[in-house]
């Protein structure tokens, strides 16, 4: 076991910072090139006009996850040391739906907000502002829904600890998941084109 | 014989979208979730954690606090966990440095493929005004939404997602549900 | 020719088929969290000699307490009942058991400390052959602490040096921020018992520990 390198204590805290610019650079890139950085490409998956996103999102699991998965088989990652944050269901499940509904209204999301910002976006500007504040009414009410905030408290959990299911089923249904995804979203896609043509006549 | 390139041409052909004509044309999207699944994997094997976005406006947040009430966000447990113990300079972490190598990144891909440009991204039926107050709700939304769950889209759905944590997909499986529930009623917005 | 099908196909097709095959052998591998190490690496274990083990000196730790100097993790390994008891200001209980399952990082300093020093070498040999990076030993563990720290005797004769009686005091001064005190022949005459603190009501120790000291790692 190697990796971790961090974690294993290869390199220092102040090299790991340049390692968060360098990682941060491709994720910019990959994020500016996936589309990630138009809010109206974006807004689209919840129109079913166009895809992308949602495509590059999933594929992205999938290979990040197949890629956990076999690096710890061979030995090469103790997946133990790969933080994940816990599970507490309620707050997280609000804050899914809330943060989806802010997600089409605003057209994006921290990430893809901060790569919009750097191709010239002025709304984006105003959705990091918005979201600066949206943080500031969090911690203001923090003191009052801090019960909320850590009720049902499961730990450090995954999917198959959960279920009781073999690690690599439940990652082959999430793959078969994906495929099926897509599938539907490239003939959503097509309906969608179909159907703005006809109503342009 | 299977060449590198061949895997990566372009067979399929991305839908133009509607009032996307000025921008020049996408790569192949399971390419490019490929690759950033790939990044996502680099960050997991050399730091041992995923990517995040929202903690750097969480920690200008606790910072800007911090200097106007002090007294105000040391006693509130949200912000001091974004201050830290005082011994650093909060900024100075993982996530700052992330989002600000993304910002250079996001430039150059947009400067390569020349889709940098000052602009308002919005329907063709909607006011810039409407839309920057769309914007500003929106970003609200959000941030209350991530805090919440701990994490956005980048933390809880891709990093969380990717490493089968119950919280992260109960929280993606939401973002959906809100979005779609959210859209028809914002149509005018992007359409 | 099956490859040359394959080759033939769309890129997204490709990328689907691999993951798909990608994930129907996963079924047959284990879990990969169980393939977590937690074995002791005997043959590793066997080159180290007892002498190797890094040790921290109970003066030592006592001065980077006093200083604030918070940059390792002190680490408790003696049982839950007695950690309650009383323990080293700042330190943390983990059992050696439990030593893997911790929280504790590889890049971190990690001093640990116990009753006896076979405890504390075992938890070293168990973290060092996990490629934990900076593990130390208090030398003599918690007893070392009570009589040199908590409860120093005074070695001084009737009429001590200014040097002696520098010495003298700060030692007086340490005990005390502790909980403890200097013992002269006069205390030790009345009554010979070094009784710890109470860890609930440290009368002097109000030491800074930064609360969230672990670094935050989500988002």
């Amino acid at each position: 076991m190697t990796a971790p390198f961090f974690k294993f204590g290869y390199f220092n805290d102040e090299v790991s910072l340049i390692v968060a610019f360098v990682i941060g650079i491709f994720f910019g890139l990959v994020l500016e090139k996936g589309g990630f950085g138009s809010a109206r490409m974006l807004a689209a998956q919840f129109y079913f006009t166009d895809m992308r996103v949602f495509k590059v999102m999933f594929t992205a699991i999938v290979t990040a996850m197949i890629g956990l998965f076999y690096f710890s088989w061979i030995g090469f990652l103790d997946l133990s040391l790969v933080y994940y944050g816990e599970t507490f269901l309620l707050p997280q499940l609000l804050g899914g739906l809330i943060l989806g509904v802010g997600f089409v209204i605003g057209g994006y999301c921290p990430g893809t907000s901060a790569v919009a910002i750097s191709t010239g976006r002025i709304d984006a500007i105003f959705y990091a502002l918005g979201g600066m504040f949206g943080i500031f009414v969090f911690g203001e009410m923090f003191p009052y829904i801090t019960d909320f905030f850590y009720s049902t408290p499961m730990g450090q959990i995954n999917l198959p600890d959960l279920l009781g299911i073999n690690y690599g089923i439940i990652m082959l249904l999430v793959i078969l998941m994906a495929i099926g995804g897509f599938t539907a979203a490239e003939w959503a896609e097509k309906l969608m084109a179909e159907k703005q043509s006809k109503a342009r006549g | 014989m299977l060449k590198i390139k061949d895997w990566f041409s372009h067979h399929h052909e991305d839908n133009a979208m509607e009032g996307h004509k000025t921008q020049k044309h996408y790569t192949n999207p399971y390419l490019i979730g490929l690759l950033l699944g790939l990044v996502l994997l680099s960050a997991f094997v050399i730091m041992g954690r995923g990517l995040g976005a929202s903690g750097v406006l969480s920690t200008t947040v606790a910072v800007a606090v911090d200097k106007v009430a002090p007294a105000h966000a040391q006693s509130n447990e949200f912000y001091k966990g974004y201050l830290g113990d005082g011994t650093k300079n909060p900024f100075k972490d993982w996530l700052t440095f992330s989002i600000l190598g993304a910002v250079i990144g996001g430039f150059i891909s947009g400067a390569i493929s020349g889709r940098n440009k000052i602009m308002v991204e919005k329907g063709p039926r909607f006011s810039n005004g409407k839309r920057f107050l769309f914007a500003f709700i929106g970003g609200s939304l959000m941030g209350y939404g991530a805090k919440m769950a701990r994490g956005c889209t980048s933390g809880q759905a891709l990093t969380g997602g990717s490493l089968l944590s119950v919280g992260g997909w109960a929280f993606m499986i939401m973002v959906f549900v809100g979005a779609y529930g959210m859209a028809y009623f914002v149509r005018r917005q992007w359409t | 020719m099956l490859l040359k099908n394959f080759a033939e196909l769309p890129a997204r097709k490709r990328i689907g088929i691999v993951a798909i095959i990608l994930g129907i052998v996963s079924i047959f591998a284990s879990n990969p969290f169980s393939n977590v190490n937690t074995k002791v690496n005997i043959k590793e274990l066997s080159l180290v000699s007892a002498d190797e083990i890094s040790e921290v000196n109970v003066e030592e730790l006592s001065d980077w307490l006093i200083k604030g100097k918070y940059d390792y993790r002190l680490i408790d390994l003696r049982k839950d009942e007695e950690y309650k008891k009383y323990h080293i200001p700042t330190s943390e209980n983990v059992t050696v058991a439990r030593l893997l399952k911790s929280d504790l990082a590889r890049n971190e300093k990690i001093i640990l400390y116990s009753d006896n020093d076979i405890t504390s070498a075992q938890g070293w040999f168990i973290l060092k052959s996990n490629n934990y990076k900076g593990v130390y030993v208090i030398k003599g563990g918690i007893e070392s602490w009570q009589k040199e720290i908590l409860f120093p005797s005074c070695t001084c004769d009737e009429n001590p040096t200014i040097e002696q009686k520098h010495k003298h005091d700060k030692l007086a001064e340490v005990a005390k921020y502790f909980g403890g005190e200097l013992r002269t022949e006069g205390i030790i005459a009345a009554n010979n018992k070094m009784e710890m603190p109470s860890i609930e009501a440290p009368a002097t120790i109000e030491l800074k520990k930064p609360k969230g000291k672990r670094k935050r790692e989500g988002c």
